[in-house]
């Protein structure tokens, strides 16, 4: 792993602007939005996959 | 081509043959006493037909009076009652890419220098079938090289070792076991857990059964309606039961959604396990542009053993268009035991539109098969369920992993989207199934770690059975997150994150650092972790 002092400098830089981005009015509502999109796309998934127990008498015949 | 060397009533221990379809076909005939109208009749024969053009088959070696385990098996249980007298050994026909004859065989076993060695039949084998001395289902255990994967987008991670002994010559193929139900001990759903058993038997170290032990045991604490034998199907619940009657965990997923049938099949394969798909299966014809579902013929059972990630682009999924590898699939692979081994089935986008009670059509996703109803593709199939055998320590399901890897992608492709991660594209996750050993060899042996850092994840302590979703951007891996799949779901499960990129994992670190975990409660143990690192 390169670890060196000019990708920590460059870091710090960057987490400042994604802090200032995340504790910001637009930033809060847009991550709030998107987590909860994620939360529904998460629970989309799972009524999919999600077995009717009637099915699970039926035979396979062929 | 002479066929009639062998006479049974002194048969030869054994007969070599220039492969030729036709002479396959006589070849089933005359050792199963099957008639040759009904074998050319078979889909094997078409099937078979194209498979050994694929393969480049050239000879035929016909092993007589072959003893097979899982014949004498169902024979002893039922066969040998019958008034008729059924013969109690198989035929073994062994293919090979290499022309020869039977005089170069000979040299081969009486040590004369010869054009044909070891090592040359080895390379040539292409696998074996086993021929069952019955009048109509005559295949029977079969293990064939796959197509090529090498260069394609193929992939069959549960093929596994065998090793063959032909008249002490030993040969090996890596392959499947592949078997055609009887009707009578088996039928389509026994055979299909046959062959997942002969995956799940040397992975997770149980006895694999026969499929006449398999139907008993499916039968076995479940009241049932009929007789057991002749068994004309099974349903999920029995199929559930024989998994459990070797020490496995049935795992029943609905699978009418093709983004949930993509997904389920790819992390588990992934993960070497083979698994059961159920589908119902539809005559078809096409009306006013549309593929309607005229007639049922039922519902089938097989093994799913390989997929092709054929699609350039993966399609994004839910309102935050979560992109993962498994949806790249194009084409899975299934021992389907009326068809034959690796068997294709396309995911080419046409829905079946089946005639509901008022008249309406509904709309139900849909593959192509290689059943044929005279004309190619008629058949279609409808994923109705995949029933996965676990071990019983792969506790956490593929869903609970997906729904933190989505949580955690929409945080991640904000900050991209903002210009915080130097990423030009957004990142496709591969989240798939994977056991410690498998995860340190590859990282082993790839180059795109190296030194210390190396060092330290290959000596981690980590659990056996891992769920791993790597984020790739551009071809080019960023991030591994590793999930204990040993785990309880609120544990604290993100064992590790894998970092290939150091400025991007240096921010997720800091950012996980100042922004308190109460900010992004659902990815909380990802948090966690990069929150640990930072000391």
């Amino acid at each position: 792993m390169a670890n060196n002092k000019t990708a920590n400098k460059e870091a710090t830089q960057l987490v400042d602007r994604a802090k200032e981005l995340l504790y910001s009015r637009e930033g809060k509502n847009n991550i709030k939005e998107a987590l909860k999109q994620a939360g529904e796309t998460a629970t989309k998934y799972d009524k999919a996959q999600f077995i009717d127990p009637k099915s699970l008498n039926e035979p396979f015949t062929i | 081509m002479n066929l009639s060397l062998s006479n049974d009533k002194k048969s030869l221990p054994y007969e070599v043959f220039k492969y030729h379809i036709s002479v396959f076909k006589k070849l089933l005939a005359k050792k199963s006493h099957a008639n040759l109208e009904h074998i050319n009749k078979k889909y094997h024969s078409i099937y078979f037909k194209n498979y050994f053009r694929e393969l480049h088959a050239k000879t035929i070696i016909v092993e007589n009076e072959y003893i097979d385990r899982d014949f004498l098996e169902d024979y002893a249980g039922y066969y040998v009652r019958c008034f008729h007298h059924y013969k109690r050994r198989c035929t073994r026909l062994h293919f090979f890419d290499i022309a020869f004859c039977s005089s170069d065989f000979k040299n081969l076993l009486t040590r004369c220098k010869g054009s044909l060695d070891k090592k040359t039949l080895n390379k040539a084998y292409l696998g074996f079938i086993v021929v069952k001395p019955l009048p109509q289902t005559i295949i029977g255990r079969t293990c064939l090289k796959t197509y090529k994967t090498k260069r394609t987008q193929r992939h069959f991670p549960v093929i596994r070792s065998y090793k063959v002994h032909l008249f002490g010559i030993p040969l090996e193929i890596e392959s499947l076991s592949f078997q055609e139900q009887d009707s009578v001990a088996a039928a389509c759903a026994t055979s299909a857990l046959w062959s997942v058993f002969h995956r799940t038997g040397t992975l997770f170290h149980h006895a694999i059964p026969s499929p006449l032990e398999i139907t008993k045991s499916a039968t076995s604490n479940l009241p049932i309606m009929t007789r057991i034998l002749p068994n004309t199907g099974l349903d999920i619940n029995q199929m559930a039961n024989a998994i459990i009657g070797v020490g496995l965990e049935p795992f029943v997923i609905n699978v009418k959604d093709n983004y949930v049938l993509k997904n389920t099949l790819y992390t588990y394969l992934r993960g070497r396990i083979p698994m059961i798909f159920g589908i119902s299966l539809w005559d078809v014809s096409s009306e006013n542009k549309r593929l309607v579902g005229n007639k049922p013929r039922g519902l089938h059972a097989v093994a799913i053993t390989g997929y092709n990630l054929g699609l350039k682009k993966t399609i994004p999924y839910g309102k935050t268009g979560f992109l993962n590898t498994a949806s790249r699939i194009d084409k899975i692979y299934v021992h389907d035991d009326q068809i034959g081994p690796f068997a294709r089935m396309v995911f080419d986008n046409n829905q079946i539109s089946l005639r509901g009670n008022d008249g309406s059509f509904i709309k139900f996703d849909s593959l192509s098969t290689s059943w044929q109803d005279g004309q190619d593709g008629n058949v279609r199939a409808i994923p109705q369920s995949i029933l996965v055998p676990l071990y019983h320590k792969i506790r956490i399901p593929f869903s609970a992993i997906l729904k933190e890897v989505v949580e955690f992608d929409v945080v991640f492709n904000y900050l991209r989207e903002k210009g915080i991660f130097p990423l030009s594209q957004r990142q496709e996750w591969d989240i798939y199934l994977t056991t410690i050993s498998d995860l340190k060899e590859e990282l082993f042996n790839s180059t795109e770690l190296n030194g210390n850092y190396l060092k330290g994840i290959l000596v981690e302590d980590m659990p056996r059975f891992l769920w791993r979703a790597t984020a790739i951007c551009a071809g080019k891996k960023i991030l591994d997150l590793l999930f204990d799949a040993t785990d309880i779901e609120q544990g604290d499960h993100c064992v590790i994150a894998i970092e290939y990129e150091s400025l991007i994992s240096e921010i997720l670190k800091n950012i996980f650092k100042i922004v308190p975990e109460e900010k992004f409660p659902a990815i909380r143990v990802i948090h966690k972790w990069f929150k640990e690192k930072t000391t």
